[in-house]
């Protein structure tokens, strides 16, 4: 009795079914999640649509599972498909490879949603912090100091587009110090914690940094590079088999 | 046969110049437009930040204030380049001219508009009115607005080139005038500092005035600082003629060529062609001294508007699809007709992957760098695809698909809302040409096989309508090609998509941030891998399989174009008002051709996925 309920549920979590209900119910989740913005603030909408289990749509008032029923059930239905599925040789490890490290990148979501801290550091030229800001107020003491040395602006000749931003900084330990540049798309990082040029503010008289701390950077970057492999792996292969069957 | 090729790439390559012909024929004046030799269309400008020929910058003007690049003096068509230096030589006759134009009937009549157009002395006449309904809000409010803000920059455009103090006053007067009073007034400033007097106000005043004149200008110039057309050239940068003039320091050969847009601007004022050319050959050989000045980009970017490439291909690819109907339609021209629509598809993807080339050559940058040039991008990808599949399989639905694919995406890109600079300077978060290729590029060519896909179904759907012969075979195949182009393309989305989760990582501090734009290419990725499963686990049919794909082109066009019009996200650069009703077209149609997918099969072919 047990072992057909264990069968059943084994069949249902690998059920094709359920894997297509996921990804047309995934398309929707976002979509509403996407129309949310307009009216609420993003991170109302992370915590109501994307992050919980059950939530209340905001335009129709219906209750819907929330993107973490669904990552949760997403991850279920991939590893019982694929241990049910599971093939040898290169396409089977393709499809293994690609799925779990699907799995990792939505446990590596996971992770982040409460292992990041992300906050604001605005620096006048020749001003020096130890705190970073955080989005609900709070402060967060670095183990550091910041120094911003020199800030500059450069716009396109003749123009006021901006072509790019730079803050030199000085990061303080004790006795070390290392000046650093921190540029729009080249970031610097310290102690634990990664520096942004943000925006600025009064006119390029004060810097704004964007601070980061976050111990699981790196896995969503492993697992989409593994994802990716895993999609070569299943593609390649079979696009030159059929050539070959198609040439013989 | 040899004869029939010959024909069929002749016709492709006269219609591939045919918009040149037309312009030649209609527009050209050798003056302002010739692209063979020096011409005033092809002097160099600087303009939000990029260097471009005068005839690009007429041309954003021209479409601002009235939505076309050419314009009518007294019911004669003139380009874009002779507009605007009538506009700067002969202001009082320019604006006379009806070249503004608002589809608002309310203000047409307000403005004693000539159908949808109307002059910049209308304007003037009107302009209390005007600027007190502007204050307001509704479609009415917006139109005077955008009246208002196209006289704005017709007003600073007209001082552009060349500055005179008043209209009796010769440009060329006005700055030996301005360099005579500066001279006298720091002479007199020197005297009187050495013998420690007060300075003779007499000998200052002229250079006060004119000062004053000048600063006013100035000020005005600044709040349109990313429209201003600066052609005098300094030190690697360009200044307008008033920032010239203004310049403490300026270099004599900035001054000369001051002088030379002067005396340019007096000879057309005048009607002196002659010297107009003299002044001009002048011009362009003190310029061509300028090291920093790169004459090849502007004359590629100058041939480029004059031989038109998107307009050529749109052409070639309606001859295309044309001929690819007649190939259906007649069973005696099949072959020919088929023939020369294969020549016409391949002329047109090559005519636009010359324009695209032209732009990235023009502008140092990958091929996608804007919503327009992603649309341009996406067409020419989506009909190279579907020409080599319809190459390699014979099979007339593939092309149809690509010259559709081509004939859209530059009748969308031609049609689309202007003004702007399309090759304009990249902002800095923005301004990287690795990440911009990895991503967006990578990114554009899945969206393209979305289309490719999702247009093939469609046009399998439409076509079992008409016949139902070999009903199922023929939706097998087509359903064995969109599965291909839908992997590829989900290889592709995948792979941009998370490139921009790695550029996101690198710039803004988080791999994702459900940001408007990243929410789409999610759901694209989504729809892409339920279609793909469905069809891999045997639960969707053939044809089930391509109305599931007819989708996938709504969601694409929600991912590319409908988050754009939200105006939230951190995507602000790809923002653009209107667009909605089109939009709701385009899905609606989509979403009209899926139950065709229900139409039933006749006996002896079978439903099931062949996969």
């Amino acid at each position: 009795m047990r072992g057909r309920a264990i069968k059943a549920v084994y069949k249902a979590a690998s059920s094709p079914w359920l894997t297509l209900f996921l990804l047309a119910y995934g398309v929707l989740l976002v979509f509403f999640a996407t129309i949310a913005q307009t009216d609420l603030p993003l991170e109302k909408v992370k915590s109501g649509y994307l992050c919980s289990f059950l939530f209340f749509e905001n335009i129709t008032g219906l209750p819907m599972l929330g993107g973490a029923a669904i990552g949760f059930l997403a991850c279920v239905n991939i590893a019982a498909a694929c241990y049910r599925r599971s093939k040898f040789g290169l396409y089977g490890l393709g499809i293994s490879l690609t799925h779990m490290a699907l799995i990792l990148l939505i446990v590596s979501g996971f992770l982040q949603s409460f292992m990041r801290l992300e906050g604001v550091m605005p620096l006048r030229v020749g001003e020096t912090s130890d705190e970073v800001l955080l989005s609900d107020g709070k402060r967060v003491p670095l183990h550091f100091k910041v120094t911003l040395d020199d800030f500059k602006i450069e716009n396109w000749r003749g123009s006021s587009i901006p072509k790019s931003y730079e803050s030199t900084v000085t990061f303080r330990k004790g006795k070390d110090s290392s000046p650093v540049s921190i540029m729009v798309n080249a970031p610097a990082s310290f102690g634990g914690w990664t520096f942004y040029q943000s925006s600025y503010a009064d006119r390029g008289r004060v810097s704004v940094l964007a601070c980061v701390k976050n111990p699981a950077r790196l896995l969503p970057w492993i697992s989409v590079g593994a994802t990716f492999a895993g999609m070569l792996i299943i593609f390649l292969p079979g696009a030159a088999r059929k050539r070959g069957e198609r040439d013989a | 046969m040899l004869k029939r090729c010959f024909f069929a790439v002749a016709a492709a390559f006269a219609l591939f110049l045919l918009p040149l012909c037309i312009r030649e024929i209609s527009l050209s004046d050798s003056l302002y437009d010739s692209v063979v030799s020096d011409s005033l269309g092809g002097l160099p400008v600087l303009k939000g930040g990029r260097v471009m020929p005068i005839s690009s910058a007429a041309e954003d003007f021209a479409r601002m204030v009235g939505g076309r690049d050419s314009a009518k003096f007294d019911g004669e068509r003139v380009s874009a380049a002779k507009l605007l230096w009538t506009l700067c030589s002969r202001s009082d006759f320019a604006g006379n001219q009806r070249i503004f134009r608002t589809d608002n009937k309310e203000l047409q009549a307000l403005l004693g508009a000539k159908g949808r157009y109307f002059s910049f002395a209308d304007v003037e006449r009107c302009e209390d009115s005007l600027r007190k309904s502007a204050e307001g809000e509704g479609k009415y409010a917006l139109a005077c607005r955008e009246v208002l803000n196209s006289a704005y920059l017709y007003a600073i455009y007209s001082e552009s080139l060349a500055f005179s103090f008043s209209k009796s006053e010769t440009a060329r007067e006005s700055v030996r005038k301005w360099r005579k009073a500066v001279e006298e007034a720091a002479s007199e400033l020197e005297s009187a500092s050495k013998n420690s007097r007060e300075p003779k106000t007499e000998n200052l005043i002229p250079a006060s005035r004119m000062l004053k004149t000048l600063r006013f200008v100035a000020n005005a110039e600044a709040s349109a600082s990313d429209k201003l057309l600066r052609n005098v050239p300094r030190d690697g940068s360009f200044l307008t003629p008033v920032e010239a003039m203004l310049d403490r320091s300026l270099p004599e050969e900035s001054f000369s060529a001051l002088s030379k847009y002067s005396e340019l601007r007096d000879s057309l004022s005048k009607g002196d062609l002659d010297a107009a050319r003299k002044a001009m050959s002048e011009l362009y050989s003190m310029l061509r001294s300028d090291k920093n000045i790169d004459f090849a980009r502007l004359k590629i970017e100058q041939i480029a508007n004059a031989v038109s490439p998107f307009s050529g291909g749109l052409l070639l690819y309606a001859a295309a699809l044309f001929c690819f109907g007649l190939s259906s339609g007649f069973q005696r021209l099949r072959e020919v007709a088929f023939y020369f629509a294969l020549v016409f598809l391949i002329g047109g993807v090559c005519s636009q992957s010359l324009g695209i080339l032209a732009r990235m050559y023009i502008q140092m940058r990958p091929p996608v760098t804007n919503l327009y040039s992603s649309i341009v991008f996406a067409g020419a990808c989506g009909a190279l695809v579907g020409l080599l599949m319809c190459l390699k399989r014979r099979v007339g639905i593939y092309g149809v698909s690509a010259a559709t694919a081509g004939f859209l995406s530059l009748i969308i890109a031609v049609n689309m809302p202007s003004g702007e600079d399309s090759m304009g300077v990249m902002r800095a978060v923005l301004n990287s040409n690795f990440w911009l290729t990895a991503h967006v590029v990578t990114i554009m060519v899945g969206y393209c096989g979305i289309f490719l896909g999702g247009t093939v179904s469609a046009f399998r759907l439409l076509a079992n309508l008409k016949s139902r012969e070999n009903f199922g075979i023929l939706t097998g195949e087509s359903a064995r090609g969109v599965y291909s182009i839908e992997c590829f393309a989900m290889l592709f989305i995948f792979a941009g998509t998370m490139l921009g989760g790695i550029w996101a990582d690198m710039s803004w501090g988080r791999f994702w941030g459900w940001d408007p734009k990243e929410n789409g290419a999610l759901m694209t990725l989504l729809w892409c891998a339920f279609c793909i499963h469905g069809r891999t686990f045997k639960i969707f049919s053939d044809r089930v399989f391509l109305a599931f794909c007819v989708f996938g082109n709504v969601v694409a066009a929600w991912a590319w174009f409908g988050v754009n019009m939200l105006g939230v996200g951190l995507h602000s650069y790809g923002f653009f008002e209107g667009g909605w009703f089109w939009f709701s077209i385009f899905s609606i149609l989509h979403v009209l051709i899926m139950p065709l997918c229900l139409l039933k099969y006749s006996a002896g072919d079978s439903g099931k996925t062949s996969a």
